[in-house]
Formats: C-alpha cells, structure tokens, sequence
C-alpha cells in the first residue's frame, strides 16, 4: 500500500456485536470480513440451510429479542432466572459458539442483568447448559480486546486453511488465485 | 442455485404468491422466484410496477432486449451487498490515477493474453495466424508502458482489428470479419454482438453477488455507460468464452443463414438464431472444471464471480489482480 491511503478504519466507537464474537471464535478472517460488511455469497448452500434453521426450529418458544449488538434466538424466564438461548446446527464449532453465548451473557451483566445460558443443536438434540464462570468472562473479555484490535487492521488477516474452510461460504473469495503454468 | 431464465415469446409477466407468471398465447408458466436469478426479455413483455418491486425484493435481475435482440439495459435491483469499506476502495482505485491504471492494464493484459493463448490453439490446428501472434507478442510488453488509459485503449484496439482480421482464415471467407456495431451489417457481426452483450449481461448479474459497484469501472470510462466494471472485465473472457463459442456454432454449421434477418441496413439473428446462441452459451457457462486454486469443480458462470472476488482482494490490498488465464 502507498501513500494516499484513505483511513479506512471503522469508527471508534462501533459496538461488536455478538455475532461477530461467534465468526472471531472459529476464523478471525471471516470475523474482519463480516465486520467490515462483506457479507459472503448469498446463494451459498449451507448460508440457506441456516436461514432455514432459523425459521423453522424451536418456532412455538421461539423470540427473537434485539438488544444492542445482540441479537437473541431464545429468551426464556425459569424461575427467577432469565434463560439466553444459542441455535447452532452442529456442535463442532462449540468453542466459538460459548464465546458468542458468553459474549450475550456478558453483555446482559453489564445492563444489570443475571443471566444464564443454553447451547442448543436441535438436529443432534443437545442443549448444553452455560454459566458465566469467572474463566468464561476471562476469555470472554480477552476475545473482546482482541476482536477490536483486528477490525482496526487495514487488511484482513491472511486466508489460512483450517477444517471450517471446507464449509464456509468464504471458501472461495479467500482461495481464488491464479496459478501460474506448470 | 437460481439460474437464469430467457424469454423468447411475448407476453405478461407477473406475480402469483411466490412465482413469477409469464403469461403468452399459448401458455401460462410458473417460475418458482427462487430458482431464477435473471430474466432475460428478448420478446414483447408487459411488465408493471409491482412486478418490479418483486423483482427488486427477490434480488432479480432483468435484462432487456429489442426486436433486433440488442441489448437495451437492465433492471439492477437497489444494491443488497453493499460494504462502504470496499465502495472507498473502489472509487480510490479509480480516482487516483496510478491505481486506475495498473487495473486498466491488467484488464488489457489479461484480455490480450487470452487472446494470444486462442491463437496459439488455432495456429497447432494448423491455421495461418502467424502475422497476428507476432503482433501480440510485440504488444503484450507494451502494455506495461502505457502511460494513460486512452493510450492502453488504442493499444487494445490494433490488437483486436488484427485478431479480427484473421478470422476470415480461422472461419473462412463467409465469416470474414470487418467490425461493425449500430448496427452489425453482417451475420458474424450480429453474431459477436449478441455474444458479447450475453457475457455484459452474465457478468452484471455475477457483479450482484459481489459488494462491488458495477458503475465503477477502469479502463472502460465510468463516465459513458452506466455499468462499466462488467466490460473490464469482459476484455479477458471474451477469447474464451464468446469467442470460442462462435468458433464452434460456425464450425460445427449450427449457425446457418436463415438464422438471421436482414432490416436496412442491419443484420441481426431472428428467434431461432438468438435461441440457439442462448442454448450453447448456457452450455458454456455451466460446464465445470476442476479449479487449480480451490481443487474443487467449478462452473465457468462461477468463473466470472471468482474473477470479481480475486478483484475485491486486489481493491483491499490483499493481492494484486492476476485475471483468468484461458487453458
């Protein structure tokens, strides 16, 4: 890059958004990407599959709740206690998936409110259940910083094969290249 | 995947829940919304206001057509992929002049490249290309120097009325080729011009998908046509893909002289000619092949996307644009 660069930074004080913790969780390209709305190819078969997920699981419980930088599939009272909801369809990315949840859960303490969570794989018919623990909030917090130092980069990190590329809707944006003859 | 849909016949187009309905003399069709990405209107349609607004929401886009089968524009729904972040990038690179021409002569490069690589699978056909390939020889290495766009223009247009003057030996003498546009006064001109505004068209609907501006173009002058990133890039498929596909409908005597009308002083390919043109390039755009990069099988039609997403790197100063190399 040269000089007469625009600084195209993301202003200062743009809010993450829980989503983008969930995308930072399994791949910190995709995170740049989506944080800097380039959004991947629509018609991308597993991206539909996910819209259709949305619309047809847990549909009587179902509520969709907006807060800031969050946007919640379930909110549930159990008792006392206010239930946060994850649906994901498989549970291989459940590192990433606690992160976003942690993330909900973080951000609903910080508004004064106690909460607890649940993960929820409806097509392996698993719910896990979450707690904000101190070591979750650690990792929580410190993924947070982490996120906000990466959107400020001017380029996204490098495209780095890793198992979740074979299923991304990014695979191909990120892979394309044009090799030489042999 | 949505594909495109054509339409020949004249007729009503409308909505019915979530179809689309093309209403003609003989029949009524029902196009499920989602399996169609672009409609292309080569008859008379009616069309209103609310069939657009379903259009637009659906993300299709419509292509319009005359009676002679030339492109007239298309319907480009408000934007649904739209980055800020790349919209900057894009008109940076077009605004500073040092950027807009290292695109411009990648573009030209890329186009005379492949135009190069045609010949060359020619000339081991046998054919007598000989004077043509030295010129692009002598060419290629003076793209890098040119010093403006309107220089990397003229450039491009000795290349291409040399290729072009070498069809009469690629097609022989009954498909000898002078250029001639508004309107094409021969059967291969109607024929390269019908080709050309199908490729125009295909990649405008790729460059949807993508959150690039098609209005912002490099080498082509963003000033003059509304959509002119699509005709960058359209200088480096046209060998493979347009061209290529001429060589074969000629060779294999698909086309044939009653495939086209004569009105004044035009030519242009009657319904059956257009439908037979239409019929291949789709053939064209959906054959696979196994990608170098991805190792996967791609479409030529996801060929073009690729190309705008190794493009979209290039604008976010990921890597720089090496455009798609005919094999």
């Amino acid at each position: 890059m040269g000089d007469g660069d625009l600084p195209l930074e993301p202003p200062p004080e743009e809010p993450l958004t829980a989503t983008l913790m969930g995308y930072y969780g399994v791949c910190p390209r995709e995170a740049w990407l989506m944080g800097h709305a380039l959004e991947p190819y629509p018609d991308h078969e597993l991206l539909a599959l996910g819209r259709l997920l949305q619309e047809t699981a847990y549909r009587e419980e179902r509520k969709e709740v907006a807060l800031p930088g969050m946007r919640l599939d379930l909110l549930e009272r159990e008792g006392e206690a206010l239930v946060v909801a994850e649906v994901k369809r498989r549970s291989g990315q459940r590192e990433a998936h606690l992160l976003q949840l942690g993330y909900y859960l973080l951000a609903l303490k910080r508004l004064g409110l106690e909460a607890r969570g649940e993960l929820r794989y409806p097509e392996e018919r698993k719910v896990e259940r979450v707690e904000l623990t101190p070591d979750l909030e650690a990792r929580v917090r410190e993924a947070e910083e982490a996120l906000r130092a990466l959107l400020k980069a001017p380029t996204p990190p490098p495209a780095r094969r890793i198992p979740a590329c074979s299923g991304c809707a990014y695979f191909e944006f990120c892979f394309v290249e044009e090799v030489e003859d042999a | 995947m949505p594909k495109p849909v054509y339409v020949f016949s004249s007729g009503r187009l409308g909505r019915l829940a979530n179809t689309i309905v093309l209403e003609t003399e003989e029949r009524k069709r029902h196009l499920p919304v989602e399996q169609v990405s672009e409609l292309y209107l080569f008859g008379e349609v009616d069309l209103n206001k609310r069939f657009l607004e379903f259009a637009a929401q659906k993300g299709i886009l419509l292509h319009f057509f005359n009676r002679f089968g030339y492109y007239v524009g298309s319907f480009y729904p408000r934007e649904h992929l739209l980055s800020g972040y790349l919209t900057l990038r894009q008109a940076e690179h077009y605004l500073d002049p040092r950027r807009r021409l290292d695109l411009a002569r990648r573009f030209v490069a890329g186009g005379l490249e492949n135009l190069r690589r045609l010949l060359q699978k020619e000339a081991a056909k046998g054919k007598r290309v000989e004077g043509v390939l030295e010129l692009l020889e002598k060419l290629l290495p003076q793209v890098d120097e040119a010093q403006s766009v309107g220089e990397l223009m003229a450039l491009e247009g000795r290349a291409r009325e040399a290729y072009y003057g070498a069809w009469e030996e690629l097609l022989g003498q009954d498909w000898s080729l002078e250029r001639s546009r508004r309107p094409p006064k021969d059967p291969i001109n109607a024929l390269l011009s019908f080709g050309n505004s199908l490729l125009y068209t295909a990649l405008l609907a790729q460059i949807y998908q993508t959150h690039l501006d098609p209005r912002i173009g490099f080498l082509h002058e963003a000033n003059y046509r509304r959509h002119s990133l699509n005709l960058d890039v359209a200088e480096v498929f046209k060998p493979p893909l347009v061209d290529r596909l001429l060589f074969r409908l000629v060779r294999r005597g698909q086309v044939k002289a009653g495939h086209f009308l004569r009105e004044g002083e035009g030519v242009f390919l009657s319904e059956a000619g257009r439908r037979l043109v239409v019929e291949e390039w789709e053939k064209t755009l959906q054959a696979t092949y196994r990608h170098p990069s991805l190792r996967r099988s791609v479409s030529y039609r996801t060929t073009l996307r690729l190309e705008l997403y190794k493009l979209e790197k290039h604008l976010m100063g990921e890597t720089p644009y090496a455009p798609y190399r005919m094999r």
